[in-house]
């Protein structure tokens, strides 16, 4: 019994070890952008696997200052906060359409929203591009939304629609009775039951729209309307093959989401599962 | 209120207001994925510049020029069949791997599963930076780890020769989606029935005996629909590979998705670039066929 358990106590250290090494191996590139953000470049060619002589922060200042990386991170928040907000609520309201009961329409209707979710978004870009140009709503950050709703809305209707459908009938025909419209079936039966999954389809689409650099390298060209995604990118070629001023960016534009991501955890894995069955 | 239109039918006031609700957002979706979608397949068999008013109807000219003449294109399909199969299998190996050792709910395999996952949320942008910098032949992290352990024959230029480019980008992808193929392994192993596994411990199976008859059978529907999500998902790719090598060197990393976006945005091919997206469009379209079968078959 005693050899037993040392044994299964080795294995056990043998796991956490192997663990602790595999887990130093995924975070080293994360943690090797962290200190070599605080490097001067000379510093950086004098080692680039050490910990700075001393930590400094002008990369950070430089980035701010001539990155403009301040004002690109509110052009995402925007971009990303009006966006998600009504991917969500015209997803919520087609997906509840669709629970009604429409006719023949219906599943037609359910496929073509739902079969969206399998476009690659390179089809048609430069179709689309034409159409953005006509409207006169290139360069336009609305024009980015209304994009965004778009492609956003496959996703969102899928989830939405699955769970509505499994709200039972009887809440539906109780709520009909005491006079509820069908306005306000949806606002105060449907929705307050569905708190989860719009949670979750809401940290999804938050992620894809924050990180997302297609839509923004396509329909943004002026400096000042470009969000993070972007403005890295043209950082690169502004600061060409300064990889600590690059670092610096790199920190700036994912510690809003990393910040999101450390404080929600569980909500935001759960959402990102479900988000990932999407594919 | 209510007003009937008829016996039995539904109130005028829930047709109005379904009605209404469908409006917006079918408007939206029509305009901005359905309609352009839709024209890309009608200008795959046209050639057109993408700016003037007349496109030449070719018929299947496009997706012949695809299949027999020497071009970018078997590259870019070559490269997302590799670039496609390493991610598929590496990534969900290690995943599989990681998602047995951490599933138990645990303080430290919470830890562990918060850590795996985090380079998941990270942008394509900035894990492009990060892993270029990596990949540096000069001052790089991997060329100065080499050099170090006296390995510098496996020294490269990452980025920059041919099949290497493509098999570093891949590399990144799957250490860019371990976790979110662990987290869909962890919720599938937390499914499976504890009971079976104890009694078959009772039984004298030791562990390895337990994951392959009992844990790995009922893991398989995951498993399955994991691998049918990282094809699809690796097919797709294009973000990556813009950042890291914009497709080059000579287009030797390009991939389906950033040939298409090229020979429509650069070289202004539209119609060409329209039947190489079509291509693609039909291919993930298989593939999410075969998924839905596969998933619904599993529900029922």
């Amino acid at each position: 019994m005693k050899t037993r358990s040392t044994r299964s106590q080795r294995i056990a250290a043998l796991k956490h070890g192997f663990l602790i090494l595999s887990m130093l191996v995924m975070f080293y590139p994360i943690f090797m952008v962290i200190i070599n953000s605080f490097k001067t470049e000379s510093q950086l060619y004098a080692s680039v696997l050490g910990l700075p002589p001393e930590w400094q922060f002008s990369n950070y200042l430089t980035a701010i200052r001539d990155g403009n990386l301040l004002h690109a991170m509110l052009v995402s928040i925007f971009i990303t906060a009006v966006a998600v907000l009504l991917m969500t609520l015209l997803g919520s309201f087609a997906a509840f359409a669709l629970t009604r009961r429409i006719g023949r329409v219906k599943k037609w209707l359910y496929w073509l929203f739902v079969g969206g979710i399998m476009i690659p978004y390179q089809v048609g870009l430069l179709q689309l591009y034409n159409i953005v140009y006509d409207m006169g709503l290139i360069n336009s950050l609305w024009g980015l939304v209304l994009i965004y709703i778009a492609w956003g809305l496959p996703f969102t209707v899928y989830v939405m629609y699955g769970f509505f459908s499994t709200i039972p009938k009887e809440m539906e025909e109780a709520a009909k009775i005491d006079g509820c419209s069908t306005f306000g079936l949806y606002l105060h039966v449907v929705m307050p039951l569905s708190a989860s999954v719009v949670s979750a389809t809401v940290i999804y689409n938050l992620v894809w729209v924050w990180n997302d650099m297609l839509y923004p390298m396509i329909f943004i060209d002026s400096a000042a309307r470009k969000p993070l995604s972007t403005a890295l990118l043209a950082f690169k070629g502004q600061f060409l093959s300064r990889y600590t001023i690059m670092f610096a960016g790199v920190v700036i534009a994912s510690l809003p989401i990393v910040i999101v991501y450390l404080l929600l955890q569980k909500r935001f894995v759960e959402g990102m599962m479900v988000g990932s069955l999407k594919g | 209120m209510n007003v009937r239109t008829g016996r039995g039918s539904r109130p005028l006031e829930e047709r109005v207001t379904t009605l209404l609700f469908l409006l917006l957002p079918m408007a939206v979706y029509a305009v901005f994925c359905i309609l352009p979608s839709l024209e890309a397949i009608y200008y795959s068999f046209f050639e057109y510049d993408g700016f003037s008013n007349d496109a030449t109807f070719v018929g299947l000219k496009n997706y012949i020029n695809l299949f027999t003449k020497e071009t970018n294109f078997s590259t870019a399909m070559q490269n997302t069949v590799i670039y496609t199969i390493i991610v598929v299998i590496v990534q969900n190996v290690i995943s599989l791997f990681l998602a047995v050792l951490i599933y138990k709910k645990s303080r430290a395999n919470n830890f562990y599963r918060l850590m795996f996952y985090l380079p998941v949320i990270f942008s394509a942008v900035t894990i492009g930076f990060i892993w270029s910098f990596i990949y540096d032949p000069n001052i790089g992290a991997l060329n100065t780890v080499l050099g170090m352990l006296g390995l510098d024959k496996l020294q490269h230029i990452w980025l920059s020769e041919k099949y290497v480019s493509i098999i570093a980008i891949a590399a990144v992808h799957v250490w860019w989606g371990v976790g979110s193929g662990l987290i869909l392994y962890i919720a599938g192993l937390q499914g499976t029935p504890q009971e079976l596994l104890e009694s078959a411990s009772l039984d004298g199976c030791n562990k390895w005996q337990q994951f392959w008859k009992i844990t790995f059978p009922t893991l398989l529907p995951v498993i399955g629909i994991v691998v049918i999500l990282t094809t699809i998902g690796s097919f797709r790719t294009f973000e990556l590979v813009y950042v890291m090598t914009g497709g080059g060197a000579d287009n030797s990393s390009t991939v389906l998705a950033l040939l298409s976006y090229k020979e429509a945005f650069m070289y202004s091919n539209v119609g060409y670039s329209s039947a190489i997206a079509v291509v693609l469009l039909a291919i993930v379209g298989a593939i999410s066929v075969v998924q839905q079968k596969v998933f619904n078959k599993e529900r029922t």
